[in-house]
Protein backbone atom coordinates (compact mmCIF):
# COMPACT_ATOMS: atom_id res chain seq x y z
CA UNK A 1 0.00 0.00 0.00
CA UNK A 2 2.80 2.38 0.95
CA UNK A 3 4.61 1.46 -2.24
CA UNK A 4 1.51 2.21 -4.27
CA UNK A 5 1.18 5.51 -2.46
CA UNK A 6 4.80 6.41 -3.16
CA UNK A 7 4.47 5.50 -6.82
CA UNK A 8 1.30 7.51 -7.18
CA UNK A 9 2.94 10.49 -5.50
CA UNK A 10 5.94 10.20 -7.77
CA UNK A 11 3.80 10.12 -10.89
CA UNK A 12 1.80 13.14 -9.74
CA UNK A 13 4.93 15.12 -8.93
CA UNK A 14 6.58 14.26 -12.22
CA UNK A 15 3.40 15.20 -14.07
CA UNK A 16 3.30 18.52 -12.21
CA UNK A 17 6.59 19.52 -13.77
CA UNK A 18 4.88 20.19 -17.06
CA UNK A 19 1.34 21.14 -16.17
CA UNK A 20 1.46 24.92 -16.45
CA UNK A 21 3.52 25.66 -19.50
CA UNK A 22 5.09 28.95 -20.23
CA UNK A 23 4.57 30.47 -23.65
CA UNK A 24 5.83 33.99 -23.68
CA UNK A 25 4.51 36.75 -25.85
CA UNK A 26 4.63 40.46 -25.42
CA UNK A 27 1.07 41.74 -24.89
CA UNK A 28 2.05 45.19 -26.13
CA UNK A 29 2.80 43.79 -29.60
CA UNK A 30 1.49 40.25 -29.98
CA UNK A 31 -2.01 39.10 -30.66
CA UNK A 32 -3.08 37.07 -27.65
CA UNK A 33 -3.37 33.33 -27.80
CA UNK A 34 -6.38 31.51 -26.49
CA UNK A 35 -5.06 31.10 -22.97
CA UNK A 36 -4.07 34.73 -22.66
CA UNK A 37 -7.39 36.19 -23.64
CA UNK A 38 -9.72 37.08 -20.87
CA UNK A 39 -12.80 36.22 -22.90
CA UNK A 40 -11.34 32.93 -24.08
CA UNK A 41 -10.29 32.03 -20.58
CA UNK A 42 -13.82 32.63 -19.42
CA UNK A 43 -15.17 30.56 -22.30
CA UNK A 44 -12.84 27.73 -21.52
CA UNK A 45 -14.02 27.63 -17.94
CA UNK A 46 -10.69 28.66 -16.47
CA UNK A 47 -11.08 30.24 -13.09
CA UNK A 48 -11.03 34.02 -13.31
CA UNK A 49 -11.63 36.20 -10.33
CA UNK A 50 -12.72 39.67 -11.24
CA UNK A 51 -13.55 41.81 -8.32
CA UNK A 52 -10.77 42.75 -5.96
CA UNK A 53 -11.99 41.33 -2.70
CA UNK A 54 -13.04 37.87 -3.75
CA UNK A 55 -11.08 35.02 -2.38
CA UNK A 56 -11.49 31.28 -2.17
CA UNK A 57 -10.60 28.57 0.28
CA UNK A 58 -7.50 27.72 -1.76
CA UNK A 59 -6.56 31.38 -2.07
CA UNK A 60 -6.54 31.66 1.69
CA UNK A 61 -4.40 28.56 2.07
CA UNK A 62 -0.83 28.56 3.30
CA UNK A 63 0.59 27.26 0.00
CA UNK A 64 -1.28 29.83 -2.10
CA UNK A 65 -0.15 32.61 0.25
CA UNK A 66 3.45 31.38 0.25
CA UNK A 67 3.49 31.03 -3.52
CA UNK A 68 1.94 34.45 -4.18
CA UNK A 69 4.24 36.14 -1.66
CA UNK A 70 7.33 34.43 -3.09
CA UNK A 71 6.49 35.41 -6.66
CA UNK A 72 5.78 38.96 -5.58
CA UNK A 73 9.00 39.20 -3.62
CA UNK A 74 11.18 37.85 -6.45
CA UNK A 75 9.43 39.97 -9.05
CA UNK A 76 9.89 43.04 -6.86
CA UNK A 77 13.63 42.38 -6.64
CA UNK A 78 13.78 41.85 -10.39
CA UNK A 79 12.02 45.18 -10.86
CA UNK A 80 14.64 46.86 -8.70
CA UNK A 81 17.56 45.10 -10.41
CA UNK A 82 16.16 45.84 -13.86
CA UNK A 83 15.90 49.54 -13.01
CA UNK A 84 19.39 49.65 -11.53
CA UNK A 85 20.91 47.77 -14.46
CA UNK A 86 19.15 50.00 -16.99
CA UNK A 87 20.24 53.20 -15.25
CA UNK A 88 23.77 51.90 -14.84
CA UNK A 89 24.04 50.99 -18.54
CA UNK A 90 22.64 54.36 -19.48
CA UNK A 91 25.07 56.23 -17.18
CA UNK A 92 28.06 54.19 -18.31
CA UNK A 93 27.19 54.73 -21.96
CA UNK A 94 26.90 58.48 -21.36
CA UNK A 95 29.89 59.07 -19.10
CA UNK A 96 32.30 56.38 -20.26
CA UNK A 97 33.19 52.95 -18.97
CA UNK A 98 35.02 52.79 -15.64
CA UNK A 99 36.21 49.79 -13.65
CA UNK A 100 33.40 50.23 -11.15
CA UNK A 101 30.98 50.55 -14.07
CA UNK A 102 32.12 47.22 -15.52
CA UNK A 103 31.89 45.54 -12.14
CA UNK A 104 28.45 46.98 -11.55
CA UNK A 105 27.17 45.80 -14.94
CA UNK A 106 28.65 42.34 -14.43
CA UNK A 107 27.36 41.98 -10.89
CA UNK A 108 23.85 43.28 -11.53
CA UNK A 109 23.53 41.23 -14.72
CA UNK A 110 24.65 38.01 -13.05
CA UNK A 111 22.31 38.38 -10.07
CA UNK A 112 19.51 39.42 -12.40
CA UNK A 113 20.12 36.25 -14.45
CA UNK A 114 19.90 34.01 -11.39
CA UNK A 115 16.74 35.70 -10.13
CA UNK A 116 15.22 35.70 -13.60
CA UNK A 117 15.68 31.96 -13.89
CA UNK A 118 14.40 31.26 -10.40
CA UNK A 119 10.93 32.33 -11.42
CA UNK A 120 9.75 29.64 -13.80
CA UNK A 121 9.81 29.84 -17.55
CA UNK A 122 12.70 29.34 -19.98
CA UNK A 123 11.30 25.89 -20.85
CA UNK A 124 12.59 24.52 -17.58
CA UNK A 125 9.90 21.87 -17.89
CA UNK A 126 11.76 20.57 -20.96
CA UNK A 127 15.04 20.56 -19.07
CA UNK A 128 13.47 18.65 -16.18
CA UNK A 129 11.65 16.29 -18.54
CA UNK A 130 14.89 15.51 -20.35
CA UNK A 131 16.73 14.82 -17.10
CA UNK A 132 13.89 12.49 -16.12
CA UNK A 133 13.71 10.85 -19.55
CA UNK A 134 17.39 10.23 -20.20
CA UNK A 135 20.07 8.59 -18.08
CA UNK A 136 21.95 11.80 -17.59
CA UNK A 137 24.76 12.18 -15.06
CA UNK A 138 25.43 15.18 -12.88
CA UNK A 139 28.06 16.51 -15.26
CA UNK A 140 25.49 16.36 -18.06
CA UNK A 141 23.08 18.33 -15.90
CA UNK A 142 25.63 21.11 -15.38
CA UNK A 143 26.47 21.19 -19.09
CA UNK A 144 22.81 21.17 -20.05
CA UNK A 145 21.94 24.07 -17.74
CA UNK A 146 24.67 26.27 -19.16
CA UNK A 147 24.00 25.20 -22.74
CA UNK A 148 20.35 26.09 -22.34
CA UNK A 149 21.33 29.51 -21.02
CA UNK A 150 23.97 30.16 -23.68
CA UNK A 151 21.70 29.09 -26.55
CA UNK A 152 18.90 31.18 -25.10
CA UNK A 153 21.13 34.27 -25.06
CA UNK A 154 22.84 33.65 -28.41
CA UNK A 155 19.46 33.29 -30.06
CA UNK A 156 18.32 36.61 -28.56
CA UNK A 157 21.48 38.43 -29.63
CA UNK A 158 21.33 37.02 -33.18
CA UNK A 159 17.66 37.93 -33.54
CA UNK A 160 18.22 41.47 -32.26
CA UNK A 161 21.22 42.11 -34.53
CA UNK A 162 19.47 40.57 -37.53
CA UNK A 163 16.34 42.60 -36.90
CA UNK A 164 18.26 45.83 -36.35
CA UNK A 165 20.17 45.20 -39.59
CA UNK A 166 17.16 44.24 -41.68
CA UNK A 167 14.28 46.23 -40.24
CA UNK A 168 14.18 49.98 -39.95
CA UNK A 169 10.87 50.45 -38.15
CA UNK A 170 9.02 48.74 -35.31
CA UNK A 171 12.04 46.88 -34.01
CA UNK A 172 10.38 45.90 -30.76
CA UNK A 173 7.36 44.34 -32.42
CA UNK A 174 9.53 42.75 -35.14
CA UNK A 175 11.68 41.07 -32.50
CA UNK A 176 8.52 39.92 -30.74
CA UNK A 177 7.21 38.41 -33.99
CA UNK A 178 10.47 36.59 -34.71
CA UNK A 179 10.54 35.32 -31.12
CA UNK A 180 7.09 33.90 -31.58
CA UNK A 181 8.11 32.11 -34.77
CA UNK A 182 11.04 30.52 -32.94
CA UNK A 183 8.64 29.33 -30.24
CA UNK A 184 6.48 27.64 -32.88
CA UNK A 185 9.52 26.00 -34.51
CA UNK A 186 10.75 24.90 -31.08
CA UNK A 187 7.38 23.36 -30.22
CA UNK A 188 7.26 21.38 -33.47
CA UNK A 189 10.79 20.09 -32.84
CA UNK A 190 9.88 19.13 -29.28
CA UNK A 191 6.93 17.07 -30.51
CA UNK A 192 9.28 15.22 -32.85
CA UNK A 193 11.95 14.72 -30.18
CA UNK A 194 9.41 13.57 -27.61
CA UNK A 195 8.05 11.06 -30.12
CA UNK A 196 11.55 9.72 -30.80
CA UNK A 197 12.24 9.42 -27.05
CA UNK A 198 9.00 7.50 -26.58
CA UNK A 199 9.79 5.23 -29.52
CA UNK A 200 13.30 4.44 -28.27
CA UNK A 201 12.13 3.74 -24.72
CA UNK A 202 9.23 1.59 -25.91
CA UNK A 203 11.59 -0.34 -28.19
CA UNK A 204 13.89 -0.91 -25.23
CA UNK A 205 11.01 -2.15 -23.09
CA UNK A 206 9.91 -4.59 -25.82
CA UNK A 207 13.47 -5.85 -26.30
CA UNK A 208 13.89 -6.25 -22.59
CA UNK A 209 10.65 -8.19 -22.26
CA UNK A 210 11.63 -10.51 -25.11
CA UNK A 211 15.08 -10.98 -23.63
CA UNK A 212 13.67 -11.66 -20.20
CA UNK A 213 11.20 -14.17 -21.60
CA UNK A 214 14.01 -15.85 -23.49
CA UNK A 215 16.29 -16.05 -20.42
CA UNK A 216 13.57 -17.30 -18.13
CA UNK A 217 12.63 -20.06 -20.53
CA UNK A 218 16.18 -21.39 -20.48
CA UNK A 219 16.78 -24.44 -18.31
CA UNK A 220 18.31 -23.49 -14.99
CA UNK A 221 17.06 -19.86 -15.20
CA UNK A 222 20.31 -18.09 -16.11
CA UNK A 223 20.85 -14.58 -14.76
CA UNK A 224 19.83 -12.04 -17.32
CA UNK A 225 22.23 -9.21 -16.51
CA UNK A 226 20.65 -6.68 -18.88
CA UNK A 227 18.50 -3.92 -17.50
CA UNK A 228 17.49 -5.90 -14.46
CA UNK A 229 17.56 -3.75 -11.41
CA UNK A 230 17.25 -0.01 -10.92
CA UNK A 231 20.80 0.87 -11.92
CA UNK A 232 21.46 2.87 -15.02
CA UNK A 233 23.32 0.60 -17.34
CA UNK A 234 23.64 2.99 -20.25
CA UNK A 235 25.36 6.32 -20.19
CA UNK A 236 23.44 9.27 -21.57
CA UNK A 237 22.90 8.66 -25.23
CA UNK A 238 23.50 12.07 -26.67
CA UNK A 239 19.83 12.87 -26.99
CA UNK A 240 20.58 16.19 -25.32
CA UNK A 241 21.77 17.76 -28.57
CA UNK A 242 18.35 18.00 -30.24
CA UNK A 243 16.74 18.93 -26.90
CA UNK A 244 19.12 21.84 -26.35
CA UNK A 245 18.94 22.98 -29.96
CA UNK A 246 15.16 22.82 -30.12
CA UNK A 247 14.56 24.79 -26.93
CA UNK A 248 17.61 27.03 -27.01
CA UNK A 249 16.50 28.73 -30.23
CA UNK A 250 13.80 30.54 -28.27
CA UNK A 251 15.32 33.90 -27.40
CA UNK A 252 15.20 35.03 -23.80
CA UNK A 253 12.87 38.05 -23.80
CA UNK A 254 14.87 39.83 -21.13
CA UNK A 255 18.04 39.37 -23.20
CA UNK A 256 16.34 40.79 -26.27
CA UNK A 257 15.22 43.77 -24.17
CA UNK A 258 18.74 44.19 -22.84
CA UNK A 259 20.28 44.09 -26.31
CA UNK A 260 17.68 46.46 -27.76
CA UNK A 261 18.43 48.74 -24.83
CA UNK A 262 22.17 48.54 -25.54
CA UNK A 263 21.60 49.29 -29.22
CA UNK A 264 19.35 52.21 -28.30
CA UNK A 265 21.87 53.85 -25.95
CA UNK A 266 24.73 53.00 -28.32
CA UNK A 267 26.49 50.68 -25.86
CA UNK A 268 26.52 47.42 -27.81
CA UNK A 269 29.74 46.03 -26.33
CA UNK A 270 28.61 46.81 -22.83
CA UNK A 271 25.29 45.16 -23.65
CA UNK A 272 27.07 42.03 -24.83
CA UNK A 273 29.07 41.90 -21.59
CA UNK A 274 25.84 42.28 -19.63
CA UNK A 275 24.26 39.46 -21.67
CA UNK A 276 27.21 37.15 -20.96
CA UNK A 277 26.95 37.84 -17.22
CA UNK A 278 23.18 37.44 -17.31
CA UNK A 279 23.54 34.13 -19.15
CA UNK A 280 26.03 32.93 -16.56
CA UNK A 281 23.45 33.68 -13.87
CA UNK A 282 20.74 31.90 -15.85
CA UNK A 283 23.11 28.97 -16.40
CA UNK A 284 23.89 28.61 -12.70
CA UNK A 285 20.19 28.43 -11.84
CA UNK A 286 19.32 26.07 -14.70
CA UNK A 287 22.30 23.79 -14.02
CA UNK A 288 21.33 23.62 -10.35
CA UNK A 289 17.80 22.62 -11.31
CA UNK A 290 19.05 19.97 -13.76
CA UNK A 291 21.47 18.51 -11.21
CA UNK A 292 18.77 18.50 -8.54
CA UNK A 293 16.45 16.64 -10.91
CA UNK A 294 19.08 14.03 -11.73
CA UNK A 295 19.99 13.50 -8.09
CA UNK A 296 16.39 13.30 -6.95
CA UNK A 297 15.52 10.88 -9.73
CA UNK A 298 18.37 8.64 -8.60
CA UNK A 299 17.38 8.88 -4.93
CA UNK A 300 13.71 8.20 -5.60
CA UNK A 301 14.50 5.18 -7.78
CA UNK A 302 16.87 3.90 -5.11
CA UNK A 303 13.95 3.76 -2.67
CA UNK A 304 12.52 0.83 -4.56
CA UNK A 305 13.77 -2.70 -4.74
CA UNK A 306 15.69 -3.77 -7.86
CA UNK A 307 12.78 -5.20 -9.82
CA UNK A 308 10.35 -2.44 -8.97
CA UNK A 309 13.15 0.08 -9.42
CA UNK A 310 13.81 -1.11 -12.94
CA UNK A 311 10.14 -1.00 -13.87
CA UNK A 312 9.84 2.45 -12.37
CA UNK A 313 13.01 3.57 -14.10
CA UNK A 314 11.75 2.60 -17.52
CA UNK A 315 8.32 3.98 -16.70
CA UNK A 316 9.74 7.31 -15.58
CA UNK A 317 11.88 7.56 -18.70
CA UNK A 318 8.87 6.86 -20.87
CA UNK A 319 6.94 9.49 -18.90
CA UNK A 320 9.79 11.94 -19.52
CA UNK A 321 9.53 11.36 -23.27
CA UNK A 322 5.77 11.82 -23.10
CA UNK A 323 6.32 15.03 -21.14
CA UNK A 324 8.63 16.44 -23.81
CA UNK A 325 6.10 15.51 -26.48
CA UNK A 326 3.33 17.03 -24.35
CA UNK A 327 5.24 20.27 -23.76
CA UNK A 328 5.73 20.65 -27.51
CA UNK A 329 2.14 19.77 -28.37
CA UNK A 330 0.53 22.01 -25.75
CA UNK A 331 2.75 25.01 -26.41
CA UNK A 332 2.09 24.57 -30.12
CA UNK A 333 -1.66 24.60 -29.46
CA UNK A 334 -1.27 27.75 -27.39
CA UNK A 335 0.80 29.46 -30.05
CA UNK A 336 -1.22 28.85 -33.19
CA UNK B 1 14.26 10.76 6.31
CA UNK B 2 16.01 10.20 2.99
CA UNK B 3 12.68 9.38 1.41
CA UNK B 4 11.13 12.52 2.78
CA UNK B 5 13.98 14.65 1.44
CA UNK B 6 13.78 12.96 -1.96
CA UNK B 7 10.04 13.43 -2.25
CA UNK B 8 10.27 17.01 -0.97
CA UNK B 9 13.01 17.81 -3.47
CA UNK B 10 10.90 16.44 -6.30
CA UNK B 11 8.04 18.60 -5.09
CA UNK B 12 10.35 21.63 -5.22
CA UNK B 13 11.35 20.75 -8.77
CA UNK B 14 7.72 20.29 -9.70
CA UNK B 15 6.68 23.69 -8.38
CA UNK B 16 9.82 25.17 -9.87
CA UNK B 17 8.47 24.61 -13.33
CA UNK B 18 5.25 26.41 -12.60
CA UNK B 19 4.48 29.97 -13.50
CA UNK B 20 6.67 32.42 -15.37
CA UNK B 21 8.34 35.71 -14.89
CA UNK B 22 7.75 39.29 -15.90
CA UNK B 23 9.74 41.04 -18.61
CA UNK B 24 8.19 44.50 -18.41
CA UNK B 25 7.71 46.45 -15.20
CA UNK B 26 5.28 49.30 -14.68
CA UNK B 27 4.85 51.71 -11.76
CA UNK B 28 1.28 52.90 -11.87
CA UNK B 29 -0.95 55.59 -10.43
CA UNK B 30 -4.69 55.95 -10.77
CA UNK B 31 -6.58 59.23 -10.82
CA UNK B 32 -10.34 59.70 -10.65
CA UNK B 33 -11.89 62.69 -12.36
CA UNK B 34 -15.03 63.93 -10.67
CA UNK B 35 -17.35 66.65 -11.93
CA UNK B 36 -20.65 67.70 -10.39
CA UNK B 37 -21.05 64.57 -8.33
CA UNK B 38 -20.27 62.30 -11.25
CA UNK B 39 -17.28 60.05 -11.76
CA UNK B 40 -16.33 61.12 -15.25
CA UNK B 41 -13.32 58.89 -15.80
CA UNK B 42 -10.60 56.78 -14.29
CA UNK B 43 -7.21 57.90 -15.48
CA UNK B 44 -4.23 55.53 -15.48
CA UNK B 45 -0.61 56.71 -15.41
CA UNK B 46 2.06 54.13 -16.15
CA UNK B 47 5.80 54.62 -15.82
CA UNK B 48 7.87 51.93 -17.55
CA UNK B 49 11.21 50.34 -16.73
CA UNK B 50 14.36 51.50 -18.62
CA UNK B 51 14.45 48.46 -20.97
CA UNK B 52 10.94 48.89 -22.30
CA UNK B 53 11.49 52.64 -22.43
CA UNK B 54 14.48 52.23 -24.72
CA UNK B 55 12.64 49.68 -26.85
CA UNK B 56 10.01 52.33 -27.57
CA UNK B 57 12.61 55.10 -27.94
CA UNK B 58 14.45 52.97 -30.51
CA UNK B 59 11.30 52.70 -32.61
CA UNK B 60 9.65 56.08 -32.06
CA UNK B 61 12.47 58.41 -31.03
CA UNK B 62 12.60 60.64 -27.98
CA UNK B 63 10.38 63.49 -29.11
CA UNK B 64 11.27 67.08 -28.31
CA UNK B 65 12.83 66.92 -24.83
CA UNK B 66 10.73 63.88 -24.11
CA UNK B 67 7.46 65.35 -25.42
CA UNK B 68 6.10 63.46 -28.43
CA UNK B 69 4.08 65.15 -31.14
CA UNK B 70 0.44 64.16 -31.74
CA UNK B 71 1.42 62.02 -34.73
CA UNK B 72 4.18 60.30 -32.76
CA UNK B 73 1.76 59.60 -29.91
CA UNK B 74 -0.69 58.16 -32.40
CA UNK B 75 2.05 55.92 -33.82
CA UNK B 76 2.97 54.70 -30.33
CA UNK B 77 -0.70 54.10 -29.56
CA UNK B 78 -1.16 51.98 -32.67
CA UNK B 79 2.19 50.21 -32.44
CA UNK B 80 2.77 49.61 -28.75
CA UNK B 81 -0.46 50.17 -26.84
CA UNK B 82 -3.63 49.41 -28.75
CA UNK B 83 -2.94 45.67 -28.71
CA UNK B 84 -3.66 45.81 -24.99
CA UNK B 85 -7.36 45.97 -25.84
CA UNK B 86 -7.14 42.17 -25.92
CA UNK B 87 -6.11 42.35 -22.26
CA UNK B 88 -8.64 44.99 -21.10
CA UNK B 89 -5.72 47.42 -20.99
CA UNK B 90 -4.57 45.64 -17.82
CA UNK B 91 -7.21 47.72 -16.02
CA UNK B 92 -9.91 46.06 -13.93
CA UNK B 93 -12.59 48.28 -12.45
CA UNK B 94 -15.32 47.45 -9.99
CA UNK B 95 -18.05 49.96 -9.28
CA UNK B 96 -20.30 49.25 -6.29
CA UNK B 97 -19.38 45.58 -6.49
CA UNK B 98 -19.97 45.22 -10.24
CA UNK B 99 -17.23 44.72 -12.78
CA UNK B 100 -16.88 47.35 -15.49
CA UNK B 101 -15.66 46.01 -18.83
CA UNK B 102 -12.75 48.07 -20.12
CA UNK B 103 -12.98 47.53 -23.86
CA UNK B 104 -11.91 51.00 -24.97
CA UNK B 105 -9.94 53.90 -23.59
CA UNK B 106 -9.62 57.58 -24.48
CA UNK B 107 -7.03 60.36 -24.43
CA UNK B 108 -4.01 58.12 -24.71
CA UNK B 109 -0.75 59.97 -24.30
CA UNK B 110 2.95 59.07 -24.12
CA UNK B 111 6.04 60.99 -23.06
CA UNK B 112 9.47 60.57 -21.55
CA UNK B 113 9.54 62.02 -18.05
CA UNK B 114 12.34 64.06 -16.49
CA UNK B 115 14.22 60.84 -15.61
CA UNK B 116 13.83 59.65 -19.23
CA UNK B 117 11.36 56.90 -18.31
CA UNK B 118 8.51 56.26 -20.72
CA UNK B 119 5.09 57.20 -19.39
CA UNK B 120 1.71 56.22 -20.77
CA UNK B 121 -1.55 57.74 -19.64
CA UNK B 122 -5.12 57.01 -20.71
CA UNK B 123 -8.66 57.37 -19.49
CA UNK B 124 -11.48 54.92 -19.00
CA UNK B 125 -14.70 56.92 -19.31
CA UNK B 126 -17.33 56.05 -16.72
CA UNK B 127 -19.89 58.88 -16.43
CA UNK B 128 -21.70 57.53 -13.40
CA UNK B 129 -23.37 59.54 -10.63
CA UNK B 130 -21.89 59.47 -7.15
CA UNK B 131 -24.17 58.48 -4.33
CA UNK B 132 -23.33 58.37 -0.68
CA UNK B 133 -21.12 55.33 -0.14
CA UNK B 134 -20.29 54.79 -3.81
CA UNK B 135 -17.32 52.43 -3.96
CA UNK B 136 -14.84 52.30 -6.81
CA UNK B 137 -12.04 49.73 -6.97
CA UNK B 138 -9.28 49.80 -9.55
CA UNK B 139 -6.75 46.99 -10.05
CA UNK B 140 -4.07 46.94 -12.72
CA UNK B 141 -2.45 43.65 -13.65
CA UNK B 142 -1.47 41.50 -16.60
CA UNK B 143 -3.14 38.09 -16.61
CA UNK B 144 -0.16 36.66 -18.52
CA UNK B 145 2.36 38.02 -15.99
CA UNK B 146 4.56 39.21 -18.85
CA UNK B 147 4.11 42.63 -17.30
CA UNK B 148 4.38 43.23 -13.58
CA UNK B 149 2.39 46.28 -12.50
CA UNK B 150 2.70 47.80 -9.04
CA UNK B 151 1.21 50.99 -7.65
CA UNK B 152 3.62 53.82 -6.82
CA UNK B 153 3.89 55.31 -3.34
CA UNK B 154 1.59 58.14 -4.45
CA UNK B 155 -0.79 55.56 -5.85
CA UNK B 156 -3.98 57.56 -6.32
CA UNK B 157 -5.67 60.93 -6.47
CA UNK B 158 -9.14 62.34 -6.98
CA UNK B 159 -9.63 65.54 -8.97
CA UNK B 160 -12.73 67.70 -8.74
CA UNK B 161 -13.76 66.73 -5.24
CA UNK B 162 -12.59 67.93 -1.81
CA UNK B 163 -10.37 65.46 -0.01
CA UNK B 164 -12.71 65.34 2.97
CA UNK B 165 -15.45 63.74 0.89
CA UNK B 166 -13.70 60.62 -0.21
CA UNK B 167 -11.51 57.96 1.29
CA UNK B 168 -8.89 55.84 -0.48
CA UNK B 169 -6.76 52.88 0.44
CA UNK B 170 -4.42 50.42 -1.20
CA UNK B 171 -5.02 46.73 -0.59
CA UNK B 172 -3.23 43.58 -1.63
CA UNK B 173 -4.93 40.27 -2.07
CA UNK B 174 -4.38 36.98 -3.83
CA UNK B 175 -6.31 36.16 -6.95
CA UNK B 176 -6.29 33.30 -9.36
CA UNK B 177 -5.13 33.80 -12.94
CA UNK B 178 -5.10 31.21 -15.70
CA UNK B 179 -2.03 28.99 -15.85
CA UNK B 180 -0.03 30.65 -13.09
CA UNK B 181 -2.36 30.20 -10.14
CA UNK B 182 -2.52 32.57 -7.21
CA UNK B 183 -0.78 35.90 -7.57
CA UNK B 184 -0.73 39.09 -5.55
CA UNK B 185 -2.92 41.87 -6.88
CA UNK B 186 -2.98 45.46 -5.74
CA UNK B 187 -6.25 47.33 -5.66
CA UNK B 188 -7.01 50.98 -4.98
CA UNK B 189 -10.37 51.41 -3.29
CA UNK B 190 -12.22 54.75 -3.23
CA UNK B 191 -15.29 55.43 -1.11
CA UNK B 192 -17.21 58.64 -1.87
CA UNK B 193 -19.53 60.67 0.32
CA UNK B 194 -22.33 62.94 -0.83
CA UNK B 195 -24.17 65.48 1.35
Amino acid sequence: MRRMYRRSLLIVLVALTVVPLSVRSNPFFDEPRARDRTDSAAESGLEMEHGPMRSTRWGDGVIARLWADTVRSISSRQRDLNNRLGLLLRNVSESGVTASGWLGVLGFSFVFGVLHAVLPGHRKSVLISYCVADRARVVHGVALGFLFAVMHAVSAVVIVFATVSLVEVSLGSSVARVSRITQIVSSVLLVAIGAVFCYLTTREIVRHMRHKSHEHSRPGGAVCGVLHGGDSVHPTTGKWVPVVLSTGIIPCPITTSLMLFAVSVNAVYLGLVAVIALSAGLGVALAALAVLTILVKGRVLALFDRKAGHMLHVGVELAGGIMILGVGAITLMLLV
Amino acid sequence: MRRAIAILSLAVIATGSLSAHPHVWIDSRVEVEVSENRIEAVRANWSFDPMFTEMIALDYGRGQSGEYSDSEIDSIRRGAFENLRHYEYFTHIELNGRSVTVDSVERFSARLNSDSFLEYSFEVPLGVPIEDGTTLKVSMYDETFFTDIAYRDDYAGVYGMPEARYGKRLTRERHSIPIWGYMTRETVEFVFEVD
